[in-house]
């Protein structure tokens, strides 16, 4: 009788989680565990200067990889940073033949800079001779949430490793306990639904015209037209102040410190020209980080990063503070996220000022 | 590594309870139970392999102490003993306590000595006391002579080694011995199974839900409405016990793959109609030992009232500092020791209570001086409890600040209240051992739990008594 029980129990348990593996390692929305031929293809039409239209929900760390592997030309300039970058575009700073690729990611740590610069030492054996790096101030935060930055450690590693640096103070996930996630069921199980619906079709075209929002062939986001309701927008902040932010939730010591100069060390050693490009927040977002002593890191991150880029001749391009380039709310799309106007602005004020930089 | 992680369930705990049951049948029974050491060991070095040394060092010492006592002849038994106890206890206070000491004395002093920001090696709280209650049974004559693969089966038996249930070695000694328990036992396997997915489910899904909760609202217990500073610090409560009880239960549960029954550890305790009732409840194997080994040797309660006063309080203020290197502690332990003495005093002069009442004032008593017990600091505590009664911030609560500071939504009373009726009304996961029936019921109730709660693995958390 008790045999039986266990025997019965074991038989359906495993039925039930093996059609659970099946189903996420399958359905797989985020191309966690395989490279979706869907995702080679935007890599491969990125490399032909097609735009993508309906990119959302990817795996856009491994899209980078793929893009860098397909890469034909070299790239001379790249940018590094998270979604608060992603719309810088080659117009606002290059005019020339010169190659820039924005390699943003959600999130964005420190392992995914190293995971790039890893990529373009492994793939092609040099570096871009230029690299903007937007720097977040969590990438500083070892209590952050964890994005998806482990799916390329296999490349951080790389770049640790020749970086002499034992190992990140924070440690990433091993990402094949996502087939055992229901969080992961439950997002494959919509993006299921949604495809079925025909609701998540990408195209891969050459003529951006016919549409208002793409992304671009130099790895940025365009955006036409952004429809911003300030009243929602400080509703959203005002909730967020009475919770907790994400990324910099918990974050009370500058921790990486060490991985993050020995990093810009590196690239400088390589005669690699590195700027820092800070972005501001919403101003009644940052009225409120700059007075609560939970989130008063955030400005000694931007201390830290003006003393150590002054000691180390790097340029330092904005601040996190929105009110030093008179940034009103209309700037803002939420409390962390300008509209392509910020990052445009921040850079065309330095150009204007010396023309030689980037 | 943890009872709640996908290594520890598909991989560890199946090629052990394989092995060892093979090489039972093999008649390779000395190897079985090396197997089981070396596998406790792997177990436990898994988090750490330099603490590895420690544990091995600690057994050895112990081990050989407690031969000596039957042997030697020149040294009293109890000078020997006295050096042991005081060795273990340096050992223990070297790791846990000896930041908060160089603390104090700054504090007093106003000097400035570093602090040695030592880790705390796992599991040593509870090896340590496992193995002084040997060392004194064994001064006392309570043991046999066993050898040193039956003692190191005691110490680390990877089932209880991390955080107990604090065992006595008469209870598993014979267990370990007894050939009938060399075979496999379907009855228990499938009732230990059966109790390790409640465990898993009580950790998994009740704990690490109310875990949220709390940890927001201790973070900003400053700031909190009366409402955020309940629904905290009852989450903690509820977190508490769950995490603590499901690990207990995951213990008992892999220990009865290997035929063994451990001791239970929590019997109800939040139906407790009085404090001592509480003590005689929750983590009832760690106050067997203060009782057998602190209280009882101080006096007990043989030497008059004043001094059963003394020892009561000396025995909880020992029982807080063992839980933590921090005033706080000391002070939860304090609080428990003026209850119990209350509670001594109300009995002595005869008072009765209606059962609603004391329940209701033992729970509340419980709920806040857990206060204490999580809160960072004194400031933190005295705030969330401040905001517990602050009866203005009532005026100021409205749809959208109801529980904004801990990121919660209304339905967290729901579940708080779903709580307490699951653990004052519902038989715990104890009954379960000897009620266990392998029907359909069963089956299906054990993989719905054994299912949910292995799909929200990946969001493991540690256990809260890893840190004691």
């Amino acid at each position: 009788m008790n045999k039986k029980f266990i025997k019965n129990f074991i038989i359906t348990f495993f039925i039930l989680i093996a059609s659970t593996i099946v189903f996420n390692y399958n359905v797989d929305s985020l191309s966690i565990f395989k490279m979706k031929k869907e995702l080679t293809d935007i890599a491969k039409g990125i490399n032909q200067n097609k735009i993508i239209i309906g990119l959302s929900n990817s795996n856009d760390r491994l899209l980078q990889k793929l893009i860098i592997e397909n890469q034909k030309k070299k790239v001379d300039y790249i940018a590094l940073g998270s979604s608060r970058i992603m719309y810088l575009q080659k117009e606002y700073f290059l005019k020339n033949n010169k190659k820039f690729f924005n390699h943003w990611v959600s999130g964005a740590s420190i392992e995914d800079y190293l995971s790039i610069i890893a990529l373009y030492l492994k793939t092609h054996n040099y570096l871009p001779k230029n690299i903007l790096i937007g720097i977040d101030p969590w990438i500083f935060n070892k209590n952050r949430e964890k994005n998806n930055s482990d799916i390329l450690s296999v490349y951080s590693n790389f770049t640790m490793r020749l970086l002499k640096i034992k190992k990140m103070e924070n440690t990433p996930q091993n990402r094949y306990k996502e087939l055992l996630n229901w969080e992961y069921t439950k997002e494959n199980i919509k993006y299921l639904k949604n495809k079925l619906k025909n609701n998540n079709t990408i195209k891969i075209v050459t003529n951006p015209q016919f549409y208002d929002n793409y992304k671009n062939s130099d790895g940025s986001i365009h955006v036409k037209k952004f429809n911003l309701n300030q009243n929602l927008i400080k509703h959203h902040i005002t909730k967020l102040k009475n919770t907790y932010i994400p990324y910099i939730d918990r974050f009370t010591k500058i921790n990486n410190k060490q991985i993050f100069e020995k990093f810009i060390f590196y690239l400088k050693e390589q005669d690699v020209n590195v700027t820092f490009i800070l972005l501001p927040y919403h101003p009644y977002f940052y009225d409120f980080i700059e007075k609560d002593s939970r989130y008063s890191i955030v400005n000694d991150v931007e201390k830290y990063i003006n003393k150590y880029a002054k000691q180390n001749h790097i340029q330092v391009y904005g601040s996190y503070n929105p009110y030093k380039f008179n940034f009103t709310e209309k700037y803002f799309l939420d409390e962390m996220h300008g509209i392509d106007l910020v990052i445009k602005k921040i850079i065309l004020k330095y150009k204007q000022k010396d023309n030689s930089v980037i | 590594m943890l009872f709640n992680s996908v290594e520890y369930i598909f991989i560890f705990l199946p090629i052990v309870f394989f092995i060892y049951y093979y090489l039972n049948a093999k008649r390779l029974l000395n190897a079985s139970k090396a197997f089981l050491v070396f596998a406790s060991l792997f177990f436990y070095s898994w988090w750490n392999v330099a603490y590895l040394p420690l544990i091995l060092i600690s057994m050895l010492f112990n081990y050989t102490i407690g031969n000596s006592f039957s042997k030697n002849k020149k040294i009293s038994n109890k000078s020997i003993l006295i050096f042991s106890v005081i060795a273990n206890l340096s050992l223990l206070g070297y790791f846990k306590y000896a930041d908060f000491f160089i603390e104090n004395i700054n504090l007093v002093s106003n000097n400035n000595i570093d602090l040695l920001h030592l880790a705390l090696p796992l599991a040593i709280s509870f090896f340590t006391f496992q193995q002084i209650a040997y060392l004194v049974d064994s001064y006392r004559g309570e043991t046999k002579e066993y050898d040193f693969l039956n003692y190191a089966i005691f110490v680390t038996f990877f089932p209880q080694l991390i955080a107990g249930p604090i065992v006595h070695h008469k209870e598993m000694m014979p267990q370990f011995a007894n050939t009938r328990n060399k075979v496999k036992n379907y009855k228990n396997i499938a009732t230990g199974l059966f109790i390790f997915s409640i465990g898993l489910f009580k950790k998994v899904i009740i704990a690490d839900h109310f875990a949220k909760v709390a940890n927001i609202g201790y973070q900003n217990t400053e700031i909190l409405n009366i409402l955020e500073a309940w629904a905290t610090s009852l989450s903690y409560t509820f977190q508490l016990y769950f995490d603590f009880s499901g690990y207990t239960d995951m213990a008992i549960g892999a220990a009865l793959l290997f035929n063994i029954k451990l001791p239970i550890n929590f019997n109800s305790p939040y139906k407790a109609l009085s404090i001592q009732d509480f003590w005689r409840r929750w983590h009832m194997t760690l106050s067997r030992f203060l009782k057998d080994y602190i209280y009882i040797p101080l006096g007990g309660n043989r030497k008059g009232n004043l001094k059963t006063y003394n020892n009561l309080m000396a025995t909880f203020i020992l029982g807080g500092l063992w839980h933590g290197a921090g005033w706080t502690f000391i002070f939860w332990g304090f609080l428990h020791g003026v209850a119990l003495i209350i509670h001594r005093v109300w009995n002595i002069l005869g008072f009765k209570m209606n059962k609603i009442i004391a329940w209701f004032i033992t729970f509340n008593f419980i709920n806040i001086t857990w206060v204490f017990f999580r809160a960072d600091n004194f400031t933190s505590a005295i705030n969330l409890i401040k905001n517990m009664f602050n009866l203005y911030t009532i005026e100021l609560l409205t749809k959208e600040n109801l529980l904004m500071h801990i990121n919660s939504k209304p339905k967290i009373f729901v579940f708080i209240f779903l709580a307490i009726l699951l653990v004052t009304t519902l038989k715990n996961s104890n009954s379960f051992i000897d009620k266990f029936k392998p029907n359909k019921l069963y089956l299906f109730s054990f993989l719905l739990m054994f299912l949910i709660a292995t799909l929200n693995l990946n969001k493991y958390q540690i256990f809260l008594y890893f840190n004691f």
